[in-house]
């Protein structure tokens, strides 16, 4: 079973990102979740056009470097399609409520948010394997209260897709329609189908994961010591420092030419 | 090494208990296997083996259960781990890494052994599963087998001391059970206490030192492997049997009768299919499929699978011509008169309750009829008073079908599939995991389908359903039109 793009290739060397293309090659995982939270924290932060600006230009050559331009393209139709529906939801309330304007700066820097996450996500999930985030998450040496629920959840991303690919099949077989129109018709019952399904695929998996832990031997308090030899260079240094002056900056170029476009945006 | 003393056990909220007065004991070197009906205690015993009950699900227990000589109530799962090791049916559901390496480090990890000592233990256990090469692969590309070799592994590694399998062969085809035999014979001369639940009971004679038949939670009969041999024994205790011909080199091909207007079946013609990026599975493939059940059989990865899919119109065929009973088909419509039942029952329940589910399969069918103007096909519907009855569901019927137990479910998809009354329907492993009485009625409910007028395709390595059912063979790989035979190696996914 290929589990999803981001299992995409198994080469065996987890934590080296073979699945790579482009600069982002040899990379650390580690480095590129520093570089996703980072962004993300300081994405919400700035509330500046100028401030996303410079996130946004800096986050979109970290996505071009991957050189998976297809993939990115796609991604960001599909946001150009949310964002679309959302200022005609906006423009929609701004005609009903008249004390609510419509206006398109106000919706520029939440744009820009979506698309610094989509520029630094998507790096991520194309370029590394779950078992390498999995690997990642253990080098990081977190509580292990903190590193089990997330290593299941990472480790049952390639599952649940699998189950929803499945789920659909299976109605797909018993004749089941699952196009647009039923689902406006009949919306209980498709969510009914879909969903059923897969509460209760949840459910069991993550009994049978308890049983299994329990049967490991997995405890609170164990010490853990990573069998493989950390692949962190100098190249994943550059990339987090890099990181960091371009958050800096941008909180720069916030606080220097920010307030006159966060007012423009609330008026 | 593992001794039961009296016991019984009552889940929480449960008005009965699950086993009764049980007693009997595992010692080192020896095997001992569990069997009986579905429900009757054999997994709550596996439980009380390896303290899950009352560790992990509470519950009340009366009696002792010992782990060398320790009450199993004084020790946590965790403990009782490090010397008793146990493999569940789905050995993937307990895997925690994506790798096979790091899943056979993941333990050692978490004991905090030091690395140099943790890849010492990988590497021994890789070699001595022969796993070295598929060591960086990830667990979604290994085969079944494979899959156990690699929990059996990570558990062995741990240097326990008695192992416990809970219906290790469900998913095996008969060459990798037995291997799984010869493995368990080697362990248990080792010195390791093994403890097998299982339905199927054929693969361990000669390895097996005692057979232990339970029912209504009770010990009913307790012996060497010989007792199975009672037929009177096995008929009342639901068991399978204990001696199995392998039919699949006897059984006869399919046969491609000329093509006629008025034959009844599916004839596909010149079907190619590739992966992308892979050599072609099947290359101008010709066959027939007529009433009557017929086995697909094939190695781990010849595209049974695969097949099924492309006769269904799930996966969209290269090239190839097919006919339903005389009239061309397109491709696409095949999933209107072509019904498969994959193994992943928990994927295919979706109402309240079991009789709601074969309704709506009921209604979903006749829709269906009604949209490909079906002019041929088998005319006669089962209700859903005649499926509750012919899948013994009856009792169930009220019954939430996430609530049911992995053979009921089973049982109720299959049911769904007849309710749909397609012209073809393929069966994907229906009896793995069914008891024997289960098993009968399984075959009894293919012969009733066949009778009718379906052709009915069975992919299964369970060789007592295949002397029970089939009656011709389709085989993996085909031969194409120039009579060459096509690469076994697929990157086939699992249906399940």
């Amino acid at each position: 079973m290929r589990a999803s793009f981001v299992n995409r290739e198994w080469t065996g060397k987890a934590g080296q990102g073979s699945a790579d293309t482009g600069n982002v090659v040899g990379l650390d995982v580690r480095s590129r979740m520093f570089v996703t939270l980072l962004a993300s924290v300081v994405t919400v932060i700035i509330s500046s056009f100028e401030g996303q600006a410079v996130l946004f230009v800096a986050s979109l050559i970290y996505a071009l470097s991957v050189r998976r331009f297809r993939a990115l393209a796609a991604a960001y139709a599909v946001m150009a399609i949310m964002m679309l529906v959302a200022a005609l939801c906006s423009w929609g309330i701004s005609r009903a409520v008249p004390s609510m304007p419509f206006s398109p700066e106000s919706l520029a820097v939440p744009f820009m948010r979506g698309a610094v996450m989509l520029n630094v996500v998507l790096p991520l999930a194309l370029t590394c394997r779950v078992q390498a985030l999995l690997t990642a998450l253990k080098g990081l040496r977190l509580p292990f209260c903190i590193y089990l629920p997330g290593a299941v959840m990472i480790r049952f991303i390639p599952t649940f897709m699998n189950d929803v690919k499945q789920v659909a099949e299976t109605l797909k077989i018993r004749g089941c329609r699952l196009g647009p129109g039923e689902m406006f018709r009949h919306p209980l019952m498709m969510l009914r189908l879909l969903f059923t399904p897969l509460l209760f695929r949840s459910l069991r998996t993550s009994e049978e994961l308890g049983i299994a832990a329990e049967l490991k031997g997995l405890e609170a308090g164990g010490k853990f010591v990573p069998f493989r030899v950390s692949s962190w260079t100098a190249r994943d240094t550059q990339l987090v420092v890099l990181a960091i002056v371009v958050a800096v900056s941008a909180f720069a170029c916030h606080l220097m030419w920010g307030d006159a476009s966060s007012m423009s945006a609330m008026r | 090494m593992i001794r039961f003393e009296n016991v019984t056990y009552s889940y929480p909220f449960a008005q009965a208990p699950a086993v009764r007065d049980i007693s009997f004991c595992v010692s080192p070197g020896e095997l001992v296997l569990v069997s009986g009906q579905s429900g009757c205690g054999k997994s709550t015993l596996m439980r009380l083996a390896n303290g899950l009950c009352p560790g992990y699900f509470r519950g009340t227990l009366k009696g002792r259960v010992l782990v060398e000589g320790r009450e199993t109530t004084t020790m946590s799962p965790g403990e009782i781990s490090r010397t008793v090791g146990t493999l569940f049916q789905d050995p993937e559901q307990q895997f925690f890494a994506l790798g096979v390496e790091d899943e056979l480090a993941f333990v050692h990890e978490w004991r905090g052994l030091p690395a140099a000592v943790t890849r010492e233990k990988v590497s021994r256990a890789a070699e001595a599963f022969d796993l070295t090469e598929v060591l960086h692969h990830s667990i979604h590309e290994l085969s079944e087998g494979q899959k156990q070799k690699v929990g059996l592994a990570s558990i062995l590694s741990h240097g326990i001391r008695a192992l416990v399998l809970d219906e290790p062969t469900a998913n095996l085809d008969p060459e990798s059970t037995i291997e799984l035999a010869q493995r368990l014979r080697s362990l248990k001369e080792s010195g390791m206490a093994v403890l097998v639940v299982d339905h199927r009971l054929y693969w361990l004679e000669g390895v097996a030192d005692r057979v232990l038949v339970m029912k209504n939670g009770e010990i009913c009969a307790m012996g060497p492997f010989a007792m199975l041999q009672d037929e009177s024994l096995r008929h009342s205790c639901g068991l399978r049997d204990c001696l199995v011909e392998d039919v699949r080199s006897t059984l006869p091909d399919i046969v491609i009768p000329e093509r006629s207007d008025d034959e009844r079946g599916l004839r596909v013609e010149g079907l190619r299919f590739a992966y992308k990026g892979d050599r072609r599975i099947f290359d101008d493939a010709d066959f027939f499929l007529g009433p009557g059940v017929t086995a697909l059989l094939g190695n781990n990865g010849a595209g049974k699978t695969t097949l099924a899919r492309l006769v269904t119109g799930l996966n969209r065929a290269d090239a190839g011509r097919f006919f339903m009973h005389g009239r061309e088909v397109p491709q696409r419509e095949l999933l209107g008169r072509v019904g498969v039942v994959l193994q992943n029952a928990d994927h295919q329940l979706h109402m309240k309750s079991v009789t709601q589910e074969l309704e709506v399969s009921l209604r979903l069918a006749e829709e269906r009829t009604k949209r490909f103007l079906r002019a041929s096909g088998p005319k006669e519907r089962f209700s859903v008073f005649e499926l509750l009855e012919m899948f013994g569901l009856t009792a169930l019927s009220d019954r939430h079908p996430q609530s049911l137990s992995g053979g009921e479910k089973q049982r109720l998809v299959i049911a769904c599939a007849f309710a749909g009354n397609p012209d073809v329907l393929i069966l994907d492993e229906p009896t793995s995991g069914l008891d024997g009485g289960n098993m009968m009625r399984m075959a009894c409910a293919l012969e009733i389908l066949a009778r009718r007028g379906t052709c009915v395709v069975v992919i299964t390595h369970d060789l007592e359903l295949m002397r029970l059912s089939c009656k011709s063979a389709l085989r993996l790989p085909m031969k194409g039109r120039e009579g060459k035979a096509y690469a076994e190696k697929t990157v086939d996914g699992d249906m399940t």
